[in-house]
């Protein structure tokens, strides 16, 4: 069972009857008061009417003719609600149906309210409303109605009132408890997937309802995140292991050369030369430690600080006008061709390493008289294109998405030098820079594509920077 | 050549000292960041080398606590921090070069005394010349002997920084750096072949070879020897 009364949705549910009954509240305030206060002005007129006439006829007719006259109206009234009297100045009752006289004896006309007699059975004692108004000759008359109309409709408004209450309690209470049930299932199958995952289970994931709603939209990002999560820790899980395997064999070649030297018989020239040939094993594996480090780095996001604006047709340039010769010395054709002031937002390095890596590769697997081509163009809008092109071996299909994982190397490979981090770095590098890294066939060879985000117009940034 | 060495690595101290005493150049050593300090202050050095990460005293606060008293020593930071923003960091502190661990001693070597020529006065000279070999920055023309040699701009670039370090050791390293400005480890051999490429066009039908390929360590131009 759920804590209902700690659920926020719960207190969500309270906060909003509290707000409705308030306003449902105030708004049977205001038409009752409304009602209530029409009626008694109507009653208030009819009283003035009736005061006026009599006070007219009492002053052409004189007292006697009125209290018949009062008589006769009382007798008349059905409905039983005319209070009237006329009193002389000896407090003598001429006519009327009241058996004390209400409230004092003044000279001004005023409205006054009195109770007056018990309804047969009830607890009730009904009021009335009167006018008093002083006559010549110090009589007093008295024109009232009594309000048992008045009474009746604000008991049926402080009855609908209650009930009111009463439906919108029920109807917020079980409506209040679904939202909140609802609410509450959501977000108890988040909570459970996280204790799974805290638990050490990092598989789980959060359920996704297919509604597209805010909780889905939680639960994907969270999702995600717990992907990210596992992708780095697989991450460096694979790199302590590969580090730990790969990093023997060029250990172990060192460690058999330096055995080697050790070794009687060795002539003073070949020790040198070994000791120059374990000189570049060394530099070797400080190279394949630098490229784990750069993978490490751009991996974790490291340097995203530093970004900046640049312009990355600058940079192809003059990586290609590096790369120029080795081709050249290899028969191999490098065609270029950059579209100008293309700007980026990154990291200047980690491009030029990445593109270098891209150049590397080509130009170690390519065969003698082989194509090489490097072109940048605009996509769309907000992306560059940056593409190299061989017609080397290429990579075979299946293995495409296996290039870049860490120290993974093609069979037919494994024969020339490398470590085997060039396209992972190449691969953390686009993915750092938020683009899309893909090979395809170039029938034969290799087409490697990267589309980078852009930055669109002002060039001048890059300029300034160089 | 007075060096200074602070490094708390005791035996990477020894062979670096080693090295420069071999080399004919007197070398001194400290032990922490302190003591580093207080010999920088008190005596006169032609080059400083300073470790990243001391104990008692920071490197870098070193390089910054002597520029801010006004000293102008040349500073090469020596560090096991890889990452190009710890290089910006250390240059911005007002280092003057920057090497990364483990190096070769012959990229220190070179480096330093490349630092070491660069403190003196810079010359507004419009001409280089290494024996018959005249670069003209006015004209931005190179002669040997009376033939002119067209050259590309990168070559005209890679000629200039040789002949400015004329007798001394360059890296490939410190070509990459300096010429290109790129701060990465090619696999393939980029540099070489753009030093030879230059050299074909130097040297090829002069009976004297200007540029020389230094056994691990780089390239040096220089009129004596072959």
């Amino acid at each position: 069972m759920f804590r209902l009364f700690r659920s926020a949705a719960f207190r969500l549910t309270l906060l909003y009857m509290v707000t409705f009954g308030a306003s449902v509240t105030a708004l049977l305030i205001f038409v009752y008061t409304a009602i209530i206060s029409d009626m008694e002005a109507e009653l208030k007129h009819s009283i003035s009417v009736q005061t006026s006439d009599l006070a007219r006829k009492f002053s052409v007719s004189g007292p006697a003719e009125t209290a018949a006259s009062i008589k006769n109206m009382l007798e008349k009234d059905e409905e039983k609600t005319l209070v009237l009297m006329l009193i002389d100045r000896d407090w003598h009752v001429l006519a009327g149906n009241l058996e004390l006289w209400p409230g004092g004896k003044t000279n001004v006309s005023t409205w006054i309210k009195f109770p007056i007699g018990k309804i047969e059975n009830t607890q009730l004692t009904p009021k009335a409303i009167a006018m008093n108004s002083t006559l010549p000759g110090g009589y007093i008359l008295l024109v009232g109605r009594k309000m048992q109309q008045i009474e009746h409709v604000h008991e049926i408004i402080v009855e609908v009132l209650y009930i009111c209450f009463g439906i919108m309690f029920v109807l917020a209470a079980v409506g209040g408890m679904l939202l909140s049930y609802t609410i509450y299932r959501r977000i108890d199958a988040i909570n459970q997937a996280f204790r799974s995952v805290a638990a050490g289970a990092l598989t789980t994931r959060v359920k996704v309802t297919g509604t597209g709603d805010e909780f889905d939209h939680l639960a994907m990002h969270l999702n995600q995140t717990l992907n990210r999560i596992c992708e780095l820790i697989d991450g460096v899980r694979d790199i302590s292991y590969n580090v730990a395997h790969d990093l023997r064999t060029p250990l172990n070649r060192l460690r058999h050369r330096l055995e080697n030297m050790l070794s009687t018989g060795a002539h003073r020239e070949e020790i040198t030369e070994q000791v120059r040939t374990a000189l570049i094993d060394i530099d070797a594996l400080v190279a394949t430690f630098n490229a784990i480090l750069r993978i490490a780095q751009a991996e974790a996001g490291a340097g995203i600080e530093q970004f900046s604006a640049f312009n990355i047709s600058e940079v192809l340039e003059d990586i290609v006008d590096l790369y120029q010769p080795v081709a050249e010395e290899r028969s191999q054709q490098l065609n270029a061709n950059i579209i100008e002031d293309i700007m980026l937002y990154g990291d200047r390095h980690l491009i030029t390493q990445m593109t270098a890596n891209l150049l590397d590769n080509a130009i170690k697997y390519t065969p003698k008289g082989g194509n090489i081509a490097l072109t940048l163009v605009l996509g769309d809008a907000s992306y560059a294109i940056l593409q190299i092109l061989d017609n080397g071996p290429g990579i075979p299909v299946s293995f495409h998405h296996k290039v870049v994982e860490k120290f993974f190397r093609l069979e037919q490979s494994r024969s020339s030098p490398g470590n085997g981090l060039g396209l992972s770095l190449v691969s953390a590098a686009v993915k750092l820079h938020k683009g899309v890294l893909t090979f395809s066939d170039n029938n034969p060879g290799l087409v490697v594509t990267i589309r980078l985000p852009r930055v669109i117009g002002n060039t001048d940034i890059a300029r300034s920077q160089k | 050549m007075h060096v200074l060495l602070i490094e708390d690595d005791q035996e990477a101290a020894q062979f670096i000292m080693k090295g420069f005493a071999e080399a004919g150049h007197q070398a001194e050593h400290s032990i922490d960041g302190s003591s580093g300090l207080f010999h920088a202050v008190e005596h006169k050095y032609d080059v400083i080398i300073v470790d990243r990460m001391l104990p008692k005293l920071d490197g870098l606060t070193i390089v910054q606590t002597l520029r801010a008293s006004g000293n102008t020593t040349p500073i090469l930071i020596l560090s096991a921090l890889h990452q190009v923003d710890e290089r910006v960091k250390g240059l911005k502190a007002g280092g003057d070069d920057y090497l990364v661990k483990p190096f070769a001693f012959a990229e220190l070597m070179a480096r330093v005394e490349v630092l070491v020529r660069r403190q003196r006065p810079a010359n507004e000279q419009t001409v280089l010349q290494v024996g018959d070999l005249i670069m003209n920055f006015r004209t931005r023309k190179v002669t040997r002997g009376n033939k002119e040699i067209p050259l590309q701009n990168r070559e005209f670039m890679l000629l200039e920084y040789l002949m400015r370090h004329a007798g001394q050791v360059v890296t490939r390293t410190m070509l990459l750096e300096n010429i290109w400005d790129f701060h990465f480890d090619p696999q393939t051999n980029v540099i070489d072949v753009q030093v030879s490429r230059l050299r074909q066009k130097i040297d090829k039908g002069f009976e004297k070879s200007l540029i020389k390929t230094i056994r691990g360590a780089g390239y040096q131009l220089s009129e004596k020897g072959n």
